[in-house]
């Protein structure tokens, strides 16, 4: 049998001989009746905690252990120089206050920004062997641009041809309207392949999950319910499972529930269920009709990306060959699933946070080591004396460190608490997207990887301000500091030291302010690009008619009139129209087509954004119309087919011809649809970001092409949030079973869109914010320290005849010089890193003079006011006082 | 005379009950079967230590045996001091539940 575990015999030592022996032989006894690692663990630690306690508590060394004559050991020194720095906190409780306080602002910022960047790198992504799974995104040889959507069949043919995959899984979504018991809901309903779950790697936490049986034609209808929906809907009862619930009006049996941490996908809605995608094996790789799904894989084991990447070219070249009708310029990308954050440019932001908080926690240590300092000439003479009688150099840095390291627990303990609570004040005003979409978004928090940082930042910064102090302490010369001390001066070394780190604080904030002035200034150029409509009292909200009631264009077009009637009818509506895909909401709709007249080759179709709307939407969002017409009553069913396309599309497809009575088919060259003549031209809108270009757009009117899911868009007289329940119940009428979601206004999708700029924005602000009131405590207390120690300078002078405001521009001088010596460097630091956000964020522009000019403005306004403080109390000086107490 | 807290009260109860000689293991197998609940070699030694030092116990070191790896085991005894204090202590608790048990029982 095992004996104990090794390391916990190994941690007895720290306890002294005597002690160790009678508790080691105590716990050996335990072991040999009952060996029980755990135990053996939790006792030990215990047992070192209580005699830790217990010394601490001054009870000096254990009775009845006098006579023996082993050494002390490690861990009494120790004992007596946490008890020596305890009390020495608790001496000064003012200085400690200051110090810890300072410590806990640092390493709690710290800890903070560690949990929120580690939720955003998706690092604890809850599938097995996360690294290995992978998108399979397409590419477009032709626009070198990648799209997340492949055909199904070229996903199967994938799965089955290469040998450096296990196996290859597809999702679609769905949004399904649940219907049942309670009030009707939307849920984000994806289906999945049979396999996906297994190939994610995760099993169901009650019941199962899908089975290759599941995703059969004829197979009945399963739903693998979230935890969330699971506790929301069904109050968490397991005997749920077996039961059926409604989904677009098809009953499912609930055959299994997955575990709370499991979220599935990443980067699109978390599913709340999860139905089988299902498909006839034999006629899969049919390209026709095929759906356009989300692939996603997991590598073989001692698979590389590389090779497995260039086995995908491979057998892609090999499916445009056998396909070249559809497959045509069509290759494959993998990715790994955890870097998409990567990919979206979070993790630019996150490492940009990361930096600037360093350097906060960097600010906040200075400070530290600026009072350590100050302190340490106090206690030249206390050194002094234990040198005399015999303390080793070593002995005493090691007693200063001791008291570094308490002072940084004492920080990180009440900054982990300070992080806390701003995480848990963060998790409670998410907004509604990142809520819905943010994998492990809820698992902000200080966790056990929080805590781990956080001890190896609060190690570090006990080195960083402890060191400085320790060593400059330990190596004063004896004689003189007993000589001297008591008589207040200073050192030089100690004076440059100490200047040297007030010029360090202030080169660090001013790069920090200007980093955050680069950001804000970005930001305000975003918040006034146009997106090209008018996004202020517009208030929006979605409808998603379901098959089974509404599968008739003529169902469908009857629905959204009735409601678009009453919508434009309600108190406080200017007017009203729906469009199947808003601006700026994240939804996208795109085609291929064709115009009369220009050739193109069958598979090289150019592709515009599609979008279907009622005849009021232009005069809506006041989207101009440039050229031609507007849709209106006209463009009925069965009139002629019309499109209106916006600038962007006519300046590429005609260059400076005249589109109007031009016309196009959507589609493939093959297509048979409708020939649409285009009557009218309208201006650009930025559909997905304010960041990007506008893109070509094709225009439909909803009568000629009716869908299923329209959103609504209302201009409302006054404030769009208190129309917004009006013109809902108005709605509602029409169908009382029939969900309406995502109801916000115009301007809360506009800033959403702004979100994660704004956010990255406003956290490097209070960073920036605590870096200049760290700096401005930091010139504080070395000016003031440094009247303090030429009281008896400034008494000679002024009883030699100086007036006191010459003392006082004296003072002030000298502080502002290291001020402007510091701001010139930080100046210089901040244009680098302007040039490195620049390159990172391709939003900011390092160019911009403004931020440099303002933030050393601030600095030198700051630092003089915080130099003149301390220089008044000089001003004031009595010198017959000084000179008499001499 | 000298008080008890909750733990040296239990701990002296553990002598009376093991009688002298008794050492760390039995100490804190009759806690652990008596009151549910396993406390550290490390804790009960620290307690014994203070009530060394207020004369209530009295310790010395044992020969090692074999169980132990040859490790010497430290074994308690109660002193007179040591008994009285219990008894105070036990009068005091037996004062303060007087005319409580039935309201006790009833939860």
């Amino acid at each position: 049998m095992a004996g104990p575990p090794r390391l916990a015999r190994l941690l007895l030592r720290l306890l002294p001989p005597p002690v160790r022996e009678v508790v080691e032989g105590d716990l050996d006894e335990l072991w040999s009746s009952d060996p029980s690692p755990l135990r053996d663990w939790r006792l030990t630690l215990a047992s070192i905690g209580a005699w830790s306690w217990h010394r601490l508590r001054g009870h000096g060394r254990p009775l009845g252990y006098e006579q023996t004559n082993q050494g002390d050991g490690v861990m009494q020194e120790l004992l007596q120089d946490i008890g020596y720095g305890l009390r020495l906190m608790r001496r000064a409780p003012g200085f400690t206050a200051a110090i810890v306080l300072t410590l806990a602002v640092g390493i709690g910022a710290n800890a903070a920004t560690f949990s929120i960047v580690d939720v955003m790198a998706l690092t604890p992504l809850s599938y097995k062997n996360p690294e290995r799974i992978a998108f399979v995104f397409g590419w477009n040889a032709e626009r070198q641009q990648r799209r997340f959507n492949i055909p199904l069949a070229d996903a199967i043919d994938i799965g089955k041809a290469m040998t450096s995959l296990d196996g290859v899984a597809a999702y679609l979504y769905w949004s399904a309207n649940l219907t049942g018991a309670a009030s009707p809901e939307r849920v984000q309903a994806y289906r999945v392949t049979a396999n996906t779950f297994a190939l994610l790697g995760v099993d169901a936490a009650y019941g199962r999950t899908l089975t290759a049986a599941d995703g059969r034609p004829d197979a009945a209808d399963v739903v693998v319910l979230s935890h969330g929906l699971w506790q929301r809907r069904f109050g968490g009862a397991p005997s749920i499972l077996g039961h059926t619930m409604t989904l677009d009006g098809h009953p499912h049996t609930i055959v299994g529930i997955m575990p709370r941490q499991f979220e599935f996908p990443v980067f699109n809605f978390k599913g709340d269920v999860w139905t089988p995608l299902k498909y006839d094996e034999a006629t899969a790789s049919a390209r026709a009709g095929s759906p356009s799904i989300v692939a996603i894989t997991r590598l073989r084991p001692n698979v590389g990306y590389a090779p497995a990447q260039a086995e995908l070219d491979t057998v892609m070249r090999r499916l445009e060959t056998d396909n070249p009708r559809t497959n045509r310029g069509l290759g494959g990308r993998l990715l790994e699933m955890r870097t998409l954050g990567e990919e979206f440019g979070t993790s630019s932001i996150s490492l940009v946070l990361m930096l600037a908080v360093g350097f906060v926690l960097l600010l906040a240590c200075a400070n530290v080591a600026n009072l350590l300092l100050s302190r340490a000439v106090s206690r030249e003479r206390e050194i002094g004396v234990r040198a005399a009688i015999g303390a080793g150099r070593a002995r005493i840095v090691r007693q200063l460190l001791t008291e570094s390291a308490l002072l940084s627990a004492a920080g990180s303990v009440a900054g982990v608490a300070l992080a806390a609570l701003v995480l848990r004040w963060i998790r409670g005003s998410l907004p509604e997207l990142l809520l819905l979409t943010q994998p492990n978004i809820l698992d902000l928090g200080v966790d056990r990887r929080t805590l781990l940082y956080t001890t190896g930042l609060a190690t570090v910064s006990a080195l960083l301000f402890g060191a400085a102090p320790a060593f400059k302490t330990a190596r004063s010369d004896l004689l003189t500091s007993l000589k001297s001390a008591g008589h207040g001066g200073s050192s030089p070394r100690h004076r440059r030291a100490r200047a040297a780190l007030m010029v360090g604080e202030v080169a660090v904030s001013v790069m920090l302010l200007v980093g955050a002035g680069l950001l804000v200034r970005a930001v305000e150029r975003l918040r006034h690009v146009d997106p090209g409509f008018n996004p202020e009292s517009v208030a929006t909200m979605t409808v998603s008619l379901p098959e089974y009631r509404y599968a008739a264009a003529d169902a469908q077009r009857n629905f959204f009139n009735a409601a678009l009637t009453n919508a434009q009818q309600t108190a406080g509506v200017r007017s009203a129209a729906f469009i199947n895909v808003l601006p700026l909401s994240t939804y996208d709709s795109a085609t291929r087509y064709v115009v009369t007249g220009q050739d193109v080759e069958p598979g090289r179709e150019p592709t515009a954004g599609l979008r279907t709307v009622t005849p009021d939407y232009f005069a809506t969002l006041q989207i101009p119309v440039h050229a031609g017409r507007s849709f209106d009553s006209r463009d009925e069913a069965q009139a002629q087919p019309v499109a209106i396309v916006n600038q962007d599309f006519a300046r590429r497809t005609f260059g400076d011809a005249d589109p109007i009575g031009r016309s196009l088919r959507l589609g493939r060259a093959n297509s048979t649809g409708a020939l649409r003549t285009i009557v009218g031209v309208v201006g650009n809108v930025l559909h997905n970001s304010l960041t990007g270009r506008p893109d070509p757009e094709i225009y439909l009117p909803f009568a000629q092409a009716p869908g299923p899911t329209m959103v609504l868009a209302a201009r409302i007289t006054g404030d769009p949030d208190r129309a917004i329940d009006a013109v809902r119940a108005s709605m509602a009428k029409v169908d009382p079973d029939q969900p309406i979601f995502q109801v916000k206004t115009m301007r809360a999708l506009v800033d959403a869109a702004l979100l994660p700029n704004t956010t990255a924005t406003a956290i490097m602000a209070v960073f920036a914010g605590l870096a200049l009131i760290l700096a401005s405590i930091g010139i504080y207390g070395v000016t003031s320290y440094a009247v303090t120690q030429q009281t008896r300078e400034f008494g000679v002078r002024l009883a030699l005849g100086a007036t006191p405001r010459a003392l006082l521009g004296l003072v002030v001088r000298r502080g502002l010089l290291l001020v402007a010596i510091g701001t010139a460097i930080g100046a210089a630091a901040a244009v680098a890193a302007g040039r490195a956000l620049a390159a990172l964020l391709p939003s900011v522009s390092a160019a911009d003079a403004v931020p440099y000019l303002a933030v050393s403005a601030i600095l030198l306004m700051v630092g003089g006011a915080a130099c003149y403080v301390p220089a008044r109390r000089a001003m004031r000086l009595d010198p017959v006082e000084i000179l008499r107490a001499d | 005379m000298s008080r008890l807290g909750a733990f040296e009260h239990l701990l002296l109860l553990a002598l009376v009950r093991l009688g002298d000689g008794t050492y760390g293991v039995p100490i804190g197998n009759e806690l652990a079967a008596r009151t549910g609940r396993r406390v550290s070699p490390g804790a009960i030694y620290t307690a014994l230590d203070r009530l060394e030092r207020r004369g209530l116990v009295r310790s010395h070191l044992d020969d090692p045996t074999s169980v132990r790896g040859g490790k010497r085991k430290r074994c308690y005894r109660l002193t007179a001091a040591g008994a009285k204090a219990v008894r105070q202590a036990q009068q005091a608790m037996n004062r303060m539940v007087q005319g409580v048990r039935p309201k006790l029982q009833e939860e």
